[in-house]
């Protein structure tokens, strides 16, 4: 008896699966987009207008290569038509866990609906010794693509590509929107590279090393981490040492992160007379940084402030 | 004779004269069929000069329309187009160089080496090592998974533990060997031998655990981890809500739930029979709830056992406070009903011992608390209360308890050191003191799954 209830009890889910599954495909929703971080939620709002609801997994306060497991997220993936990340290995940590438990077939490593939003980029800082004694690397460069200020066509792009491609009924409207998105980018671009001209030569340190793209933009020059090596704690020997380094080679900035700790940020600014400027990684850092261009937009004055003294 | 000499002669001579004027005429025909073919020849390749003169002239006309209309291209043009050319082949150039390469076909490995120092002050009847002062190499594993087509994924973890019956020599047995889908929407089938994913801690291997020693009430109830031989669907419900339903069927569940020995028939009611149901509640960003109920099921009425789970874990993980500080609770609670055969001695060595059927119910759990300070330091306390439900265990308090403290501190995500002490104090109402001091590390290929949440 208790057998045919296991077994009736197993064939009730299975039936429930398939009847809500189909259900869901066939009630001719929005597209429904989960992004991996919110500058990819704002830039699918942008493009996918009224045509998509968008969701981030991770908030921009957040370490983006530890974010929490929450099961929760597991059942918004189920329900995902699409989702977007960065790759370049910038959610391994978290996100594979959460895309095989769901187990929504759209959005499985290389099915249609999922996009990368990085496709096509040049990385920056590819390691040529890979392995662990280097810290948590990244062997195929460094992901924090969504920093760079000239970064946002190319992510665009590629989540307009991955939209059209989902939801093809929409394609005009999509590309409409791009066409938009990218006119507002270009002129903010302007704006950006004229206020680079300050920041030219400007010697930084940052926590953790996700500043490459935007440093490579700007023109700064970066003279260490806080981070001995990429994910490993700060210890007090590197720190004493990147103090040395800093007075040695005059860096000016400390880009403090919104998820790490102010104490020694502030620390080693007192000690090298540099001047701490808190950085957005990912929208929503900040309060000013609603919008991918509010982050660059904030970012941006934020160093600027920052060299003024 | 002269005259018929004469008449041969001319005879010969018009027979000759005769063929002559034949070969002529032949060779004029001939001559004449030569000429009409030159002609045909020639005629054909006026007309092909002509063709050719004709499409020469109007390519002429396309031409020189082609120029007089059309824009010349312009250098900056020229500069345009290489450049257009140059971006798509470098974009080309990086999407292959970023490709998988041809040795990512072979299976992902990894390694865990998990060491401790223990010092305890009780008796050894209590342990499964010795008193006093003791290293182990806890386990040494082998990991190795990969994707096995479109369909599956498989993974087979291999763990040397010492046994101390054989001068703690340490053989490699097959810990878990798992074959699982990953093509099937909403629900993943597993099957081989794996942790089933009972209660919380169960299914987790000893060196992922937040603390060095299993909690004993698990211990107890299930024997070391989940480990059973058999099939298990898991699915998430697809709604709005996370709840996900497992059911499984095994030979067994760890090492409490013996296997059927070698020789005996196993029937289905022998088998152990798996169900949990486990949801989770997110209140903001910061605090997250997850609330579960398993089952363990033996139907056999010789040798039936019940053994009921529920688990309650809060996290509390602060956004943009300072990296990785956080905090969990973990609570599982059990409920274990159990029915097998109790040895009763007789008290005198010449009459053997009897055997009777007995029913026990017991009921144990833990509760811990870690708090992690920053990436490195974590700290936390946990308390272990259960009910001994051994049939040969006869004592006036059958209660069980131990009450930890531990420390932890990475250096890294791959290596972790971790204090721990406990303090026992068993049914027979001896008490001991027991520490570790545990050294841990992992090298190779890593995965972060969802049970290690």
């Amino acid at each position: 008896m208790k057998r045919t209830t296991f077994l009736l009890a197993l064939v009730s889910v299975f039936a429930g699966l398939h009847a809500a599954a189909g259900a869901s495909e066939q009630s001719g929703r929005k597209l429904k987009v989960i992004a991996s971080i919110p500058d990819f939620a704002d830039m699918a709002r942008e493009i996918g207008g009224a045509h998509v609801e968008v969701e981030s997994m991770a908030n921009g306060t957040e370490d983006v290569h530890a974010v929490a497991v929450r099961p929760s997220l597991a059942a918004k993936l189920a329900r995902a038509d699409v989702l977007i990340e960065m790759g370049l290995e910038n959610e391994h940590a978290w996100l594979p866990a959460l895309v095989e438990v769901c187990s929504n077939q759209k959005i499985q490593p290389r099915h249609q609906g999922d996009i990368i939003a990085s496709e096509g980029v040049v990385p920056k800082d590819v390691p040529v010794n890979v392995g662990r004694k280097e810290g948590e690397q990244h062997p195929a460069g460094n992901p924090h693509v969504n920093t760079g200020p000239d970064m946002g066509p190319l992510m665009a792009q590629n989540i307009a590509k991955g939209l059209i491609a989902n939801a093809p009924e929409y394609k005009a409207d999509f590309e409409a929107n791009l066409a938009k998105y990218l006119e507002k980018i270009q002129a903010k671009e302007k704006e950006w590279k004229a206020a680079a001209a300050a920041l030219k030569g400007v010697k930084f340190v940052s926590h953790h090393p996700d500043m490459a793209y935007l440093a490579d933009f700007l023109g700064l020059e970066e003279v260490g981490t806080v981070e001995p090596k990429a994910g490993i704690p700060p210890s007090s020997s590197h720190t004493a040492a990147l103090i040395e380094e800093m007075k040695t080679k005059g860096a000016k900035i400390i880009i403090r992160e919104p998820q790490y700790s102010a104490n020694l940020a502030n620390e080693i600014a007192a000690k090298t007379g540099a001047k701490v400027a808190k950085l957005a990684v990912m929208v929503g850092g900040v309060p000013e940084a609603k919008t991918w261009i509010e982050m660059i937009d904030y970012n941006i004055k934020a160093l600027l402030e920052a060299i003024k003294g | 004779m002269f005259g018929r000499t004469v008449a041969l002669c001319l005879w010969l001579a018009a027979m000759q004269l005769a063929a002559a004027e034949d070969d002529v005429e032949t060779r004029l025909r001939a001559m004449q069929a030569q000429m009409e073919k030159l002609s045909q020849k020639v005629e054909a390749q006026q007309q092909t000069i002509d063709e050719q003169r004709r499409k020469m002239l109007e390519q002429q006309n396309v031409l020189t329309s082609l120029t007089t209309k059309a824009p010349i291209v312009s250098a900056s043009d020229q500069v345009m187009q290489r450049l257009e050319l140059a971006e798509k082949q470098s974009g080309e150039a990086i999407r292959i160089a970023s490709r998988k390469k041809p040795n990512d076909l072979n299976m992902a490995i990894g390694a865990a080496i998990d060491t401790s120092f223990r010092a305890y002050d009780g008796s050894s009847s209590h342990t499964d090592r010795p008193a006093g002062s003791d290293f182990t190499v806890r386990g040494a594993e082998l990991v190795c998974y990969a994707d096995v087509d479109p369909y599956f994924k498989t993974y087979m973890v291999l763990n040397a533990t010492p046994d101390l019956t054989n001068n703690d020599e340490a053989a490699p047995s097959l810990e878990e060997a798992a074959i699982y889908t990953t093509s099937l929407s909403y629900a993943t089938i597993k099957g081989g031998r794996f942790f089933m994913p009972f209660g919380r801690l169960d299914m987790i291997h000893d060196h992922d655990l937040p603390f060095t020693t299993r909690p004993p009430s698990l211990d107890h109830y299930i024997g070391g981890e989940s480990q059973g031989d058999g099939v298990q669907v898991a699915a998430l419900i697809p709604i709005d809500h996370f709840l996900q339903i497992t059911g499984g069927v095994f030979n067994k569940a760890g090492a409490s739930f013996p296997i059927q020995p070698l020789g005996t028939r196993r029937d289905a009611e022998d088998l152990t029979y798996f169900t949990k149901a486990l949801t989770s509640f997110d209140y903001g960003q910061d605090h997250t709830f997850e609330w579960g109920a398993s089952s363990l099921q033996v139907p056999d009425p010789n040798t039936r056992r019940d053994l009921l789970n529920m688990e309650i874990t809060y996290k509390w993980h602060p956004q943009g406070i300072g990296l990785r500080e956080r905090l969990v609770w973990g609570t599982e609670l059990m409920r274990n009903n159990l029915r097998s055969t109790m040895t009763i001695p007789s008290g005198d060595p010449s009459t053997p011992s009897t055997y009777t059927q007995v029913s026990k119910l017991g009921h144990g759990g833990y509760s811990y608390l870690e708090y992690f300070i920053d990436r490195n330091w974590s700290v936390g306390p946990r308390a272990d209360l259960f009910e001994n439900v051994d049939p040969n265990v006869l004592t006036h308090r059958n209660l069980e308890q131990t009450y930890t403290a531990f420390v932890s501190y990475k250096f890294s995500e791959f290596s972790r050191l971790r204090l721990e002490y406990d303090r026992h104090e068993y049914p027979d109402g001896k008490k001991a003191n027991e520490a570790y001091l545990q050294w841990t590390v992992f090298w190779g290929a890593h995965t972060h799954n969802f049970d290690l949440r």
